[in-house]
């Protein structure tokens, strides 16, 4: 009973961080765009430390997001570690190397 | 040696003596490979593509509706939410909460069906389709594959909803749902990174 009340606070938690950090880099993301309205396709005068920070934190919070989903929704936190770390690279490798072909 | 002595506990919970063990079974986590790798190579396509053509990609990101895609991702995230308080639900045997949990992940599954039709409406009134440039194309072949397996999981959940309204899920009798939901979260999973290289990344 104590691992169900456990696993069931940390999908709540999950969810409630999942939402949260989808929202926040939604706002992140398009900021730019809400700061210069009158032409939101010039984006290239924006500070460029601004830029990439803005760019590391996106997918830093992509990464949280794939994580959680595989840690706590497929239930991977208690499997076997080479299974776990094999779910876990997906979410991790995959927006790392988007990044690095996008903005590199 | 100490799952031997697990299994010979009699007062240990089935739930609890697989926790160390993969959920559901080895077919289904072979299928999710295979799905992931695919959707792996379409993103890499795409970005790559992106790179290559960056004023096209950023005005075709700005054609597509942010608040549809930000719907979209809300919608799946809870649903998948309730199909992971669903399966808890399944290990203990409660099949009425699973049967009401499994009908709010659907109905959250067809507003994401929904939205994403009415997005697909919205831009092939607007004048956009598969041959307009090589954004549309890829775009409309990436979410058009992930929403026949939105609507490939919303036929397993139904198959799911049926079998707990039928008291079929117990603490012995729940690695079929395990599956169910791990290819449903697998569904959530690619759908994060679809939002994020289609609608977060310009």
């Amino acid at each position: 009973m104590p691992l169900f009340h456990k696993n069931i606070k940390s999908i709540h938690l999950a969810a409630i961080i999942l939402i949260g950090l989808t929202c926040l880099t939604t706002a992140i993301s398009y900021s730019p765009v809400i700061f210069k309205f009158a032409s939101p396709l010039s984006l290239t005068d924006i500070n460029p430390s601004v830029r990439l920070f803005s760019i590391i934190i996106i997918v830093l919070m992509t990464m949280i997001k794939g994580i959680k989903i595989v840690d706590v929704f497929m239930e991977m936190r208690d499997t076997p570690k080479q299974w776990r770390r094999f779910a876990l690279s997906y979410p991790i490798i995959i927006p790392l190397v988007l990044a690095l072909i996008l903005y590199l | 040696m100490q799952q031997l002595a697990l299994i010979d506990e009699p007062s240990q919970q089935p739930s609890e003596l697989s926790q160390s063990k993969l959920p559901g079974d080895i077919a289904m986590w072979l299928v999710i490979m295979m799905e992931l790798t695919v959707f792996a190579l379409f993103f890499i396509g795409f970005a790559v593509m992106k790179r290559l053509e960056p004023d096209m990609f950023l005005q075709g990101q700005h054609t597509i509706h942010i608040t549809i895609g930000l719907g979209c991702t809300l919608s799946l995230l809870l649903s998948s939410y309730l199909v992971a308080l669903a399966l808890n639900e399944a290990k203990r045997g409660n099949n009425v909460k699973v049967a009401k949990l499994l009908r709010g992940s659907l109905c959250l599954a067809f507003v994401y069906l929904i939205a994403k039709s009415y997005e697909y409406t919205l831009l092939i009134n607007a004048g956009f389709d598969l041959s307009t440039n090589d954004f549309f194309t890829l775009y409309f072949l990436i979410t058009a594959f992930h929403f026949m397996h939105v609507i490939l999981g919303c036929g397993i959940l139904f198959y799911l909803h049926q079998q707990s309204r039928k008291q079929f899920y117990g603490p012995n009798e729940h690695q079929g749902f395990e599956a169910a939901a791990a290819y449903w979260h697998m569904v959530d999973l690619v759908w994060i990174l679809v939002f994020f290289l289609i609608y977060i990344a310009h």
